[in-house]
């Protein structure tokens, strides 16, 4: 649930573009070979582009690989033709954009789509016509829970129980405020999976779900404190997260509680939006690895962008989780011998071997099964004054809801 | 049959009639006075369409203060207005048909009823024509079908002479003498004193909202304050319509 | 808009004999329209039959839209409010009794058609700008609650909204029905009759009455009419095809999302029924055409649906200053022209 907002983007780009490798490096990340000139194979992505928040950076990242898979040997000679429609955060919009790419234009499968929609209203329709989804970055239950969609990552239940395991372990918390919009199978889904958790280890967890309409963050934040708890999550987008932590700082509440927050505030302008003030007293839990690590896919993903992708296109989680995205479906298309269709690119996603990568904790496969919550293990990180530092490496989110998946 | 007691209609500042009590009785009367006398109000009173501010109307004995206007159609009274008042976009026909939907007439009867009213006022050949496309007279006829149509028992026309040809006025003539006798009773608004003094056999003279005179045709009409009040503009015509 | 505006609308000579002979002259077009449809949207492909699908809804709803403004002169800026209403009535019902499409469109048509009854009640006391404006804030209020509630999704409790978490319920389609063009050629049926209903009921008693009050609220009191009563039957068909149309449209989608519903959307289809001129029953296909697959065809073409907009504003001052009545009436004077040079007719 992150936001690409303009300011983050002026930050990626400062921030990251000196922290660049060589190009070489993208190439060998996305093959090697003549550029592709046979048949196209043609993978569709829906994604939240126009609407109360783009959530078109995975399908750009997406883009940028293929564009690089293409250069380099494509699929076995094939050039991949990645279409992307937008969803205007609408269901109906996304019903048809799904009926365009499945029945009209005949895409083998979908990847790097990241909508807060999509997933609910298209899964059924995903299942019947036997596509394979590998999306870039899933918030709502529906994205986790469905027979033909895998997203790259943990999900903000996950990522919001992650910041409180890491409380419960390194600073002794033993009750939690979970502070989450309140929309079904969002905020409270996350909410619910910290209570499961928490109902476990005897944990004390109470929530603070607010209209996402109106956000009187004063007065979460004292409805928080009002319940005493040890730590206070803020399972928020950071443009909501912002003006809660400005609100705590007049109240000056940076001692009272443990302040934690799921991936959505690793933001590179959260450090600045929020002030000093904040300092080593905010951790977040992240998804992927951090956007300057130094790992073979991290520095890929990087040289790609700058090479294939636009200047202006953001580089941020949902990015990686774009690459990711593309990197897995073209290694699963790589490895069909025979026919490329949707049937058999689905037969081999669900079958796959796992894929390790830097940006992951854990290897990642699509896996068989009626839902997908592949990636389960993430990393904790503090703001400093200026930016965020790996404050703990991967550990799982241990959430009972996926007992089933783990066994 | 029309009995009017102290009658007042008040608009805002305007009074258009000014306790009003006048009796009227006969198979055909009618209401006469210059412009602006009050007449359409009074026919507005008596249709129902405007309230009065004090007074009682009574016709055929019964007060009807309390009938609202569909009532009033219910009941037996009707009216046409001076600017006819057709759909558009209904034909001839439907513009008629409409009393009888508000008096929710069978089917089969509505059926029959409305052949013979078109018939009845010379429309059957223009029964479909959309009163968009329909002539001045036809016009007054559809208006004055959809007031036979519902079976009345007194009709109450704004004048109705207004703007027709010789023969035309002489088809309205037939018309209404037809149906006096087949005892339909009519209230006629009129400043053609021909018309009047033909077809009536009681006038009230109205004037600024008050009753100048009232009675038997041909002795209001002799009456000189009548003369005064209202003929006086019409020196010529009274002239002409004695010598006749 | 004052009512004297409708009735100085020109109007076509025809009065044919016969209720088919008058709605085959009357309404030609529209019913080529249809069937062309029905032959072509077919092959299209899956994009445009779904989009087709939502158009068919939409001009359903349009109908009620265009009703209100040719029959009753009443202005109604909450048509897609309206469809909104019936969504929420449609997925409601469905998921609460799991009854048939059939009986849920049936249901929620009433259903929204009482809901219009109500929208209806302030137009006792205003009308012109002032009904225009209420209407307008009940879409805007509309949109502002059914965002912050959202549609029923299987959940319990009064707004059928999943709480926490669990899996979200689409509605269920027709049996008949399942595939996209079944469901679309569904539709398309569901519309033919809506139409031919609202033209059965302009043509009956109800539809004299109506033509009556533009006449004259003098006239139509003196005629009997009781204006009330024949205005909330106006008010309530609106409604009930504002809910055929939004609970085909939720069946279509399986669920609705408040974005769809803001109140610009409904200023927008007000604007294309006037456009597209509201006399004719054609109107409201034209419209949902403008609606829904104008800016889709421009958008597949590369352009950027927004532009839409701004030719939807330029069609509408054509309309108001030199086409009253719509694209429905050039489009039949057109045929009309046609059919009459090649029956060798000169009117
Ligand atoms: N609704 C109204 N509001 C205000 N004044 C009115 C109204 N209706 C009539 N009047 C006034 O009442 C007076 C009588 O009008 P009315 O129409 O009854 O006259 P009339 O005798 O029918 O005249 P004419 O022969 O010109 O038809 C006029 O001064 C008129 O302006
Ligand atoms: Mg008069």
């Amino acid at each position: 649930m992150k936001h690409a907002l303009p300011l983050t983007l002026a930050a990626l780009a400062c921030g990251f573009s000196l922290a660049m490798t060589p190009p070489a490096a993208a190439n060998e990340a996305c093959g090697s070979g003549e550029p592709a000139t046979g048949e196209p194979i043609k993978i569709g992505a829906i994604v939240g582009q126009t609407g109360p928040a783009d959530f078109s950076s995975a399908s750009k990242s997406a883009a940028a690989f293929f564009d690089c898979v293409n250069a380099n040997g494509g699929i076995n000679g094939r050039p991949v033709e990645y279409l992307v429609e937008d969803d205007a955060w609408n269901p109906e919009t996304a019903a048809n954009a799904a009926a365009k790419l499945v029945n009209d234009e005949g895409v083998v499968a979908m990847a790097g789509s990241t909508s807060f929609i999509e997933c609910g209203t298209n899964a059924r329709f995903y299942a019947d016509n036997g596509i394979g989804v590998i999306a870039g970055v899933g918030v709502p239950r529906e994205c986790f829970f469905s027979s033909n969609i895998a997203p790259m990552n943990m999900g903000p239940r996950l990522s919001t129980l992650g910041a409180a395991i890491d409380a419960y372990e390194n600073q002794g918390a033993r009750s939690f405020v979970c502070m989450a919009p309140n929309i079904p199978n969002v905020g409270g889904w996350f909410c619910e999976g910290l209570a499961a958790w928490g109902a476990d280890k005897g944990v004390e967890t109470h929530n603070v779900l607010h209209d996402p309409a109106t956000l009187d963050p004063t007065s979460l934040v004292l409805q928080a404190m009002a319940m005493g708890a040890d730590a206070i999550i803020v399972a928020e987008p950071a443009p909501a997260a912002i003006p809660i932590f400005n609100a705590a700082e007049d109240q000056d509440l940076r001692e009272e509680a443990i302040w934690l927050g799921p991936t959505s505030i690793y933001d590179t302008a959260f450090p600045a939006a929020v002030g000093d003030y904040w300092a080593g007293a905010i951790k977040a839990h992240i998804e992927f690895n951090t956007l300057d690590s130094d790992g073979v896919d991290n520095t890929a993903w990087l040289s790609i962008m700058d090479e294939y992708g636009n200047a202006s296109d953001p580089r941020d989680s949902f990015s990686q989780g774009g690459y990711l995205a593309a990197k897995i479906i073209t290694g699963v298309l790589r490895g069909i011998d025979g026919d490329i269709t949707r049937q058999s690119v689905l037969e081999a996603l669900q079958t796959m071997e796992a894929v390790d990568s830097d940006l992951l904790c854990g290897a990642w496969s699509f896996g068989p099964g009626d839902r997908h919550n592949a990636n389960q293990a993430g990393r904790m990180v503090t703001m400093t004054a200026d930016g965020w530092e790996t404050s703990r490496d991967c550990f799982v989110s241990d959430d009972p809801e996926l007992a089933d998946i783990r066994s | 049959m029309i009995d009017i007691d102290a009658l007042t209609v008040t608009f805002g500042g305007v009074t258009p009639i000014d306790r009003l009590s006048l009796t009227l009785d006969g198979q055909i009367v009618g209401l006469i006075g210059p412009n602006g006398a009050g007449k359409t109000t009074l026919l507005n009173v008596l249709s129902g369409l405007v309230r009065p501010s004090a007074g009682t109307v009574r016709l055929f004995g019964k007060d009807i203060g309390a009938l609202a206007a569909g009532q009033r159609l219910g009941w037996g009274v009707t009216r046409a207005f001076q600017t006819p008042q057709v759909a558009d976009d209904l034909t001839a026909s439907e513009n008629i048909q409409v009393a009888l939907d508000s008096l929710q007439v069978p089917r089969a009867e509505a059926a029959t009823r409305l052949a013979e009213t078109l018939e009845r006022v010379g429309l059957a050949g223009h029964a479909r024509r959309l009163g968009a496309h329909l002539d001045g007279f036809d016009l007054r006829m559809t208006e004055i079908g959809r007031c036979l149509v519902t079976g009345p028992k007194l009709i109450m026309l704004d004048e109705p002479a207004a703007g027709l040809a010789a023969a035309e006025r002489t088809r309205l003539i037939d018309l209404l003498r037809g149906l006096s006798r087949a005892g339909t009773r009519i209230l006629i608004i009129d400043h053609d004193i021909d018309l009047i003094a033909g077809l009536c056999d009681q006038v009230a003279v109205l004037d600024f909202g008050h009753l100048v005179a009232s009675g038997d045709t041909d002795t209001v009409l002799a009456d000189p304050k009548v003369r005064a009040a209202y003929l006086g503009e019409f020196e010529d015509d009274d002239a002409e319509a004695r010598a006749a | 808009m004052a009512m004297s505006e409708t009735s100085r609308t020109p109007l076509p000579h025809a009065a044919p004999r016969g209720f088919l002979a008058a709605a085959a002259s009357q309404h030609g077009g529209l019913i080529t329209a249809f069937f062309l449809m029905a032959l072509i949207v077919p092959f299209l492909g899956s994009y445009w039959i779904k989009n087709f699908t939502s158009m068919i809804a939409v001009a359903i709803a349009a109908q009620g839209v265009a009703l209100l403004h040719a029959r009753l002169g009443f202005v109604s800026l909450a048509g897609i409010a309206m469809m909104g209403v019936g969504g929420w009535f449609g997925l409601r019902l469905a998921h609460a009794t799991g009854l048939p499409f059939e009986i849920v469109l049936v249901l929620a048509a009433l259903c929204t058609g009482a809901a219009g009854v109500l929208l209806g009640l302030p137009a006792l006391k205003h009308r012109g700008l002032i009904y225009a404006l209420i209407t307008l804030m009940f879409a805007a209020g509309f949109h502002v609650v059914v965002s912050s509630i959202g549609f029923p999704d299987g959940g319990s409790g009064f707004w059928g909204r999943i709480d926490g978490s669990a899996e979200r319920q689409l509605m269920a389609r027709p049996a008949i029905a399942a595939s996209d063009l079944a469901y679309f050629l569904y539709a398309l049926a569901i519309a033919a009759a809506a139409f031919t209903a609202t033209h059965i009921v302009t043509k009956s008693a109800v539809g004299r009455a109506w033509a009556m009050i533009r006449a004259g609220d003098a006239v139509a009191h003196a005629a009997g009419v009781r204006i009330g009563i024949a205005r909330a039957k106006a008010f309530g068909l609106a409604g009930a095809l504002a809910g055929v149309g939004g609970c085909l449209l939720a069946g279509s989608i399986g669920q609705l999302d408040g974005r769809s519903f803001d109140p610009v959307q409904s200023l927008l289809l007000y604007g294309l029924v006037i456009i597209a001129g509201p006399w004719s029953l054609a109107a409201a296909l034209i419209a949902g055409f403008l609606y829904r697959m104008f800016p889709a065809i421009l958008d597949s073409w590369g352009v950027d649906g927004d532009i839409a907009i701004t030719i939807f504003g330029l069609a509408l001052i054509h309309a108001i200053v030199s086409a009253p009545r719509g694209i429905a009436g050039q489009l039949h004077d057109l045929t009309s022209a046609i059919q009459n040079r090649l029956s060798g007719v000169d009117r």
